[in-house]
């Protein structure tokens, strides 16, 4: 792929968007969790809640594997590799572990999401559909997401063994005539 | 004299000229180009060693964050044991218990709200 400018900077603009986008999203999620938390209306905290759970099926978890998945293409497609850089790996480690906390959260947005679908509509007790989980779990993810994006533009220096290794291994082959 | 003595503070003082204190950590934002990172990149005859691959341990930004992350994982585990380990969907059924009906176990199917529009609903002719 390196050797096709157009398509490596397609790879490189989707994973950009994808990543920008899931950071953009997570930002929307954590207002609307602090709305559901904080409005005094019991129409709007149930419509945080189900909003929430909209927005996880319908941007996070297709924006979070996006980024996954065109993480691995821009790495494995480019000379920074996959496990060669520090910053690389770590990245990764923050996407999968981001992308599968995110996965196992959507059951409770689907918990949350379902009992404030089944409030009565003119119930003034929301019970215990207020949560601040939520919100914990958007300002974890904010936090990963703006560390995996710091690391993207300052790209700080530093190899793996296995890219040490493979540095050597190149170097000698190509001192060898 | 005047030689000598600029001379002297530069040996005193090395750091404090810009020219001789930028690193290679010091490359700029633009500069998206893979860097030689290995540490036997000024010295060619340790990785010249025959069969020697030369390996440093992680620099100090690494062992940082690990050490971050490891401090907020148990923190998380502690949290959590604290809270008796009631952690997901069923921390949230509290008096409004009765909505929760059993949810999909594997949590990648989406339930069936009132309102949402089901795909067989779209599908069906």
């Amino acid at each position: 792929m390196s050797g096709r400018p157009r398509l490596r900077k397609f790879a490189l603009t989707a994973h950009v968007v994808s990543s920008v986008g899931w950071l953009g999203a997570v930002v929307v999620f954590l207002a609307l969790s602090v709305v559901g938390l904080t409005s005094q209306d019991p129409a709007v905290v149930r419509a945080a809640y189900l909003a929430m759970e909209s927005i996880g099926w319908l941007v996070l978890v297709p924006l979070s594997v996006a980024c996954l998945l065109t993480g691995l293409v821009q790495s494995l497609g480019t000379k920074w590799g996959l496990l060669v850089h520090y910053w690389v790996l770590m990245k990764l480690g923050i996407t999968v572990v981001a992308t599968i906390v995110l996965l196992l959260y959507m059951q409770t947005l689907n918990h949350l999401a379902a009992v404030a679908a089944e409030l009565p509509p003119a119930s003034a007790d929301l019970g215990g559909l207020r949560s601040s989980s939520p919100l914990l779990h958007a300002g974890g993810a904010l936090m990963l997401l703006l560390v995996a994006a710091t690391l993207s533009v300052y790209k700080p220096s530093g190899m793996t063994r296995y890219g040490q290794r493979k540095q050597h291994v190149r170097r000698a082959r190509s001192s060898t005539p | 004299m005047v030689l000598t003595l600029t001379l002297c503070l530069v040996k005193l003082v090395p750091h404090e000229n810009p020219a001789t204190t930028r690193t290679g950590d010091e490359v700029p934002m633009t500069d998206l180009r893979p860097r030689s990172d290995s540490p036997a990149s000024g010295s060619d005859d340790r990785a010249a060693e025959p069969g020697a691959a030369p390996t440093t341990g992680a620099p100090r930004w690494v062992r940082a964050f690990g050490i971050i992350a490891v401090v907020l994982v148990v923190l998380i585990v502690v949290l959590l044991l604290v809270g008796g380990g009631n952690h997901g969907p069923g921390r949230h059924t509290g008096s409004a218990g009765a909505a929760g009906q059993a949810l999909p176990a594997s949590g990648m199917d989406a339930p069936d709200l009132p309102g949402r529009v089901q795909r067989a609903d779209v599908l069906a002719p």
